[in-house]
């Protein structure tokens, strides 16, 4: 046996697994140990013995019996059938589920027509949503005045949108009003209809066309169902013009539309109308956003666009959402213009006439006093014609937009806010389970390990039996 | 494939390139077997215990991380399949169900050399592997590694999951065993060779 202390070195060096510091030292060691060397002369020898072991080698087959072994595996576990099915089954049920989804959804919109996008040439405003009018009856019929026509509800017609100056009344209250009152005969009506849409110019093909149009419109504005409104719609329905009437430099009409939408973001839907106004080079007149008890997000944008913008930004805002409700309405304010401007003529007449009195050098002193009290008042009639009259051209130069929007009763942001509080309801029962079985636990303990007692003891006792009876 | 180091091979295996199992097959079901037979004495349970092997590297492939060597990866699921079918042996002995010859189970050592293995061994061989099998399993699975294999005692220490002091120890003493049994054969032999 070796006593040297190097001598637990001696299997790390033959191995090659000592330091080169430690390996040097051993070495120097070497060269003065006789045991040392000898038993390393030995390990070297027996190592060498060791590798006339030699393993035969494994056979050819045996990479593919384990290959072989790893396919059953899979197909037993159904990964290659999975594989397969991918590819075999998988694509060809997908290439028919999207022909049926084709199918199905193709049928959908032809019947229904795109809900929500509307045309500038069919556009359709009822008082319920998606229901196109042309559909409603007969279909032939009604496909010639829709394709031309423009549909408002008869309830957005009563409404004023907005309050304020009596000029501002909507067309439909004044000639409730004149009607009720004995003025505003039939010719009347009808000559305000034709002076708000024109003729010909406005894309009627016929007289018929036109006729028809303005029957409606002064129907409506009696408050009688036309006889040839669409069928299917509850209450009159008044028609206008399919584009947006020209207003040329003679006719002053103020435009207004009310639009209600169903949306699924509140927030983001009230960021793109905002976004939308000030694209179209308009500004928001008053807007309100609030949030219900259910968490719906509510808003309105009363919003002011310019004229010659009015239908494009009724497009753009449709795009925001579902439609619920929209309406339009036209207030011609011609009439009340020209009566400002022709008052406003006269009193220039007589401030002109005025002047030139006061500057005749032949007045007293007397007639010219008495010529500036009198002036005084006519300037400030002057004054207010003019404001009037402007403030008639701002009404009339930018259309006012009335957007209401909603949430849906079950919107997706709704529905994974509702998701969220399942999943943490979920958690708290799964942590109270828990932890209603960590307080068991105590009690369980003891009994488990009495059954395990009652079990091993009858075991016991039916060995210490069977022994007995080998005996007997 | 054949430039490729081991553990890109197992990692494109991973991928689910399934020639990577091939070049790996190439690779190293001569080594695992010879560590198998070795350890068993057995040419069946060896090439059984290879199979196993393999089998094992592919349905762990997902759990592979190439954090050291392929070889000790491999050979550490060799280990860990010898230990459990030892187990298993001693608790068939402890509870035997279908044979009462408990030796057969125990001893995972066929009793009959197979027809290669006379041909193949003269009297040291025969002398030296029952040397071998006489050394105690870490001993002898340890000195196995090293001698045949030539795998460091730093991946002997990972495939056997033993500190490396243990290791040393373990070839120490297998190799001292094995020195003071073998060695009049080796003088005789070396002897023999040199008259």
């Amino acid at each position: 046996m070796n006593k040297c202390r190097f001598a637990k070195n001696l299997n790390s060096y033959l191995d090659d697994q000592l330091t080169d510091e430690r390996k040097l030292e051993f070495e120097q060691h070497l060269k003065q140990c006789r045991s040392c060397e000898e038993e390393l002369t030995q390990l070297k020898l027996l190592s060498k013995r060791l590798q006339d072991w030699q393993a035969p080698l494994l056979g050819a087959g045996f990479d593919s019996a384990v290959k072989n072994q790893i396919v059953r595996e899979e197909l037993e576990r159904g990964e290659v059938k999975m594989k397969k099915k991918n590819w075999a089954v998988l694509v060809p049920s997908g290439v028919l589920a999207g022909i049926l989804v084709f199918l199905v959804v193709g049928h959908t919109v032809v019947k229904q027509g795109m809900p929500g996008k509307l045309s500038h040439n069919d556009r359709v405003f009822t008082g319920e949503p998606y229901e196109p009018y042309y559909l409603a009856g007969d279909f032939k019929k009604e496909k010639e005045l829709a394709e031309n026509l423009v549909a408002i509800s008869p309830r957005s017609g009563n409404q004023a949108v907005y309050g304020g100056s009596s000029a501002r009344q909507t067309r439909s209250d004044y000639y409730s009003e004149g009607a009720s009152l004995g003025v505003v005969d039939d010719s009347r009506s009808r000559a305000f209809a034709k002076g708000i849409t024109g003729n010909e110019e406005f894309g009627y093909k016929d007289k018929s066309d036109l006729n028809r149009k303005t029957e409606m419109d002064y129907a409506f504005s009696r408050g009688v169902a036309p006889a040839e409104s669409a069928p299917g719609i509850d209450g009159p329905v008044i028609v206008v013009s399919p584009t947006l009437p020209a207003t040329g430099e003679s006719e002053k009409i103020i435009r207004s539309a009310q639009i209600r939408l169903e949306v699924e973001d509140g927030k983001a839907t009230y960021k793109k109308a905002f976004f939308i106004c000030q694209d179209l080079g308009g500004y928001l007149a008053s807007s309100n956003f609030y949030k219900d008890n259910s968490g719906r997000e509510i808003g309105q944008v009363l919003m002011r666009i310019p004229k010659d913008k009015f239908i494009i930004a009724l497009d753009k805002l449709a795009e925001l959402g579902k439609v619920v409700s929209s309406s339009t309405n036209s207030q011609d304010v011609s009439q009340d213009y020209a009566n400002l401007k022709s008052q406003l003529d006269a009193t220039m007449v007589v401030y002109n006439k005025m002047m030139e009195a006061l500057q005749k050098k032949q007045v007293s002193i007397d007639q010219a006093a008495r010529l500036e009290s009198e002036l005084t008042p006519v300037l400030a009639k002057v004054q207010g014609l003019k404001n009037q009259i402007d403030a008639l051209n701002n009404a009339v130069s930018f259309t006012s937009i009335s957007l209401e929007f909603y949430e849906a009763q079950v919107s997706s942001k709704v529905l994974s806010e509702s998701r969220n509080a399942i999943q943490e309801n979920m958690l708290k029962a799964k942590i109270n389970s828990v932890r209603y079985f960590a307080e068991l636990i105590p009690s369980a303990v003891p009994v488990v390990a009495g059954i395990v007692l009652l079990v091993v003891g009858l075991l016991l006792l039916k060995m210490l039996i069977s022994h007995l009876f080998k005996r007997g | 494939m054949q430039n490729k180091t081991d553990v890109e091979l197992m990692l494109e295996y991973q991928s689910g390139e399934a020639l990577a199992m091939d070049e790996l097959l190439a690779r190293y079901k001569n080594p695992v077997y010879h560590f198998a037979l070795r350890l068993s004495r057995n040419v069946a349970e060896a090439q059984d215990i290879t199979q196993e092997v393999f089998l094992r590297v592919h349905r762990d492939r997902y759990f592979y991380r190439p954090t050291g060597k392929f070889s000790t990866w491999i050979f550490s699921i060799a280990h860990n399949l010898f230990i459990s079918r030892m187990r298993k042996a001693r608790w068939m002995v402890l509870w035997p169900r279908k044979s009462e010859d408990s030796d057969e189970l125990i001893d995972v050592e066929s009793p009959d050399p197979t027809p290669l293995e006379t041909v193949a061994n003269d009297d040291f061989n025969q002398v030296l592997k029952q040397c071998i099998q006489a050394l105690p399993f870490l001993q002898r699975e340890a000195l196995v590694l090293r001698e045949y294999q030539k795998l460091d005692y730093e991946e002997i220490a990972r495939i056997l999951h033993k500190p490396l002091g243990t290791i040393k120890t373990l070839i120490f003493r297998a190799r001292s065993a094995l020195k003071d049994k073998l060695l009049p054969y080796i003088k005789e032999s070396k002897g023999g060779s040199h008259e």
